[in-house]
């Protein structure tokens, strides 16, 4: 009896783990089409490009479209490294001061009482819900009058203040046991180190989530209508500054879509260890 | 006394919580808040551009009552975008979390997988679009994906031939391909979801996990009532997040409309975008009364 039941279970879980494999080669299909595309449309020679409907499959790879954005960057007046720098510098320091001003304070919408807390909460809601279109043309006037046009300020600060990660951190915030505070605070621990070692250790993959989220948005945003100096453009506005050309320029296009991408590659593939740990749930004994 | 300086451990009602808030509070105000009253005085006012910037001229409710009753699109196609936004995101909402069950699962190649889920999340969905952008010369998802995938008559055609042989089928396998193009779109706007969900999947503690396998309970009974109760917080989480999502994104038919407006029409946008917005901000509230009474905590 038992050996049969043992047997079945066996059978079940072959298809089953067949057809679940099945079903995430077809999403992953869908997910991964347009990476794949984009990569194959960067090493098509130009009368590849074109064809409609569009293929893919490359028939002459080439890597004449990286060579061409090479020679573009290399006669640019101010250094590519420069470009670099600037994005670098500016996803780096807004996503580190971003993340902490944000989860420093999600902590207090999640576990704290304090006067006035749940009207700033609701506005706070209110302008996540605002279509950002509109605010375009108010937010560059704040800016324009904080002086903060072409500086590295204005890439930086905007990022800042995220309500989105902070409501993002603050769900997760608020699924931590009060028992577990309460420990700390009987123990002796101040709130900073309570939000240090007790709060942020056990959101950390949500913490880490909104690391690369924070780094990809920052990354992926030009810079253009708020930086007019050269020497301070991010590397997106450059890029597209240098191809674009129409179709002479298309292939080193298609190449610099392709280099721009790997950056938040890089930032996921270095934190998803951490943003899918599983979060150990010690500490409390009921 | 003594229960006071229990209560205070408990509920500390001290203003320290400001302390953390203020940084957050301070970027909000410039960045956020102020320009969004600055709207909402916009939209109660007549803006021209005159040769000393910006003129104002109030007109009160004008604006509002001209998106009420005077201009029909608007109230229309809010109520079409409302309709199509209950089915997608419900949509939206199983995938991801039948997507993030399947991943929480242990199998070769899982983190593969789950990075090629992680796509739209570690790119801006826009910017691998754009290559799509440049076949169609739209700047619409939409579009670009359907072209995509209706392909051109050709291969369209080819397609049908072999339908036409199933008859009264075809009609289905060519609503079939218009699914692709949604199925397609609802993905790509799936993936934060997924991660919230494996992220609230792995919050639930393993020993209940093993006490339901020794009691013998099947796969079936363990999801309804251990993964789905402790998953109700996710579950809410990522409903707010999808409506949040859905609501703002440019292919939505408001959103262009009121980005159409910006230009010439300021104020009314500005009026547009205050209803819209408020709309929205009464459906939120109403979602999250109804369900986090429902929501189960670990306590």
């Amino acid at each position: 009896m038992k050996r049969i039941r043992i047997k079945k279970q066996l059978n079940r879980s072959h298809t089953g783990n067949f057809l679940v494999l099945l079903m995430l080669v077809v999403v992953g299909c869908f997910m991964g089409l347009p990476m794949y595309y984009s990569i194959i449309q960067s090493f098509k020679p130009v009368e590849e490009r074109f064809i409609f409907p569009p293929r893919f499959y490359v028939v002459n790879p080439t890597g004449a479209n990286y060579s061409q954005l090479f020679t573009l960057v290399a006669d640019l007046t101010v250094p590519f490294s420069r470009y670099l720098f600037n994005s670098i510098f500016v996803s780096l320091v807004s996503t580190t001061i971003g993340v902490l001003i944000g989860s420093m304070a999600a902590y207090p919408f999640a576990k704290k009482k304090f006067p006035g807390k749940n009207g700033l909460w609701r506005l706070i809601m209110l302008t996540l819900l605002f279509s950002g279109g509109v605010t375009a043309l108010p937010s560059y006037i704040v800016k324009a009058k904080l002086g903060l046009i072409n500086t590295y300020w204005v890439l930086i600060l905007p990022s800042l203040a995220s309500t989105l990660h902070m409501f993002l951190l603050r769900q997760f915030m608020l699924q931590i046991p009060d028992s577990l505070l309460d420990a700390a605070k009987l123990d002796g621990a101040n709130d900073f180190r309570i939000f240090y070692n007790v709060v942020l250790p056990n959101v950390k993959p949500a913490f880490m989530t909104v690391v690369v989220l924070s780094f990809q948005s920052v990354w992926n945003n030009g810079s253009s209508g708020v930086i007019f100096r050269e020497d301070l453009k991010l590397l997106p506005t450059a890029l597209s500054q240098i191809t674009a050309g129409g179709i002479a320029r298309s292939g080193a296009s298609a190449a610099a879509s392709v280099l721009l991408m790997i950056p938040p590659i890089v930032a996921f593939v270095l934190n998803q260890s951490k943003m899918l740990q599983t979060m150990a749930h010690s500490g409390i004994k009921d | 006394m003594k229960r006071n300086k229990r209560l205070k451990i408990i509920t500390p009602t001290d203003t320290t919580g400001w302390m953390f808030v203020l940084p957050f509070i301070i970027g909000f105000i410039f960045l956020f808040a102020k320009p969004v009253a600055q709207s909402l005085m916009y939209s109660f006012n007549d803006v021209t551009v005159g040769q000393e910037g910006l003129v104002f001229d109030p007109i009160g409710w004008g604006n509002f009552d001209k998106m009420f009753t005077g201009d029909a699109k608007f109230i229309q196609a809010l109520w079409s975008v409302v309709k199509e936004a209950a089915i997608k995101i419900l949509v939206i909402m199983f995938i991801s979390m039948f997507l993030a069950i399947l991943l929480n699962e242990k199998f070769a190649g899982r983190l593969l997988f789950r990075a090629i889920m992680f796509l739209p999340v570690i790119f801006a969905a826009d910017q691998v679009l754009q290559v799509f952008n440049d076949l169609g010369g739209r700047d619409e998802l939409k579009d670009t994906t359907n072209s995509f995938f209706m392909m051109s008559g050709e291969a369209r055609g080819f397609l049908q031939e072999i339908v036409g042989s199933f008859g009264p089928l075809s009609s289905i396998i060519e609503k079939f391909t218009g699914y692709a193009t949604q199925l397609f779109n609802l993905l790509w706007s799936a993936g934060i979801q997924i991660i919230l969900f494996i992220i609230g999947l792995q919050t639930i503690p393993a020993y209940l996990y093993e006490v339901a396998e020794m009691e013998g309970a099947t796969k079936w009974e363990t999801f309804w009532k251990i993964t789905f109760p402790l998953l109700t917080p996710s579950i809410l989480l990522c409903l707010i997040y999808t409506i949040i999502d859905y609501f703002n994104a440019s292919t939505n038919s408001i959103v262009s409309m009121i980005d159409t407006n910006m230009l010439g029409n300021f104020d009314y946008a500005c009026a547009m975008s205050w209803g819209y917005s408020v709309a929205i901000f009464i459906l939120v509230v109403i979602v999250n009364a109804f369900l986090s009474r429902k929501v189960i905590s670990m306590d």
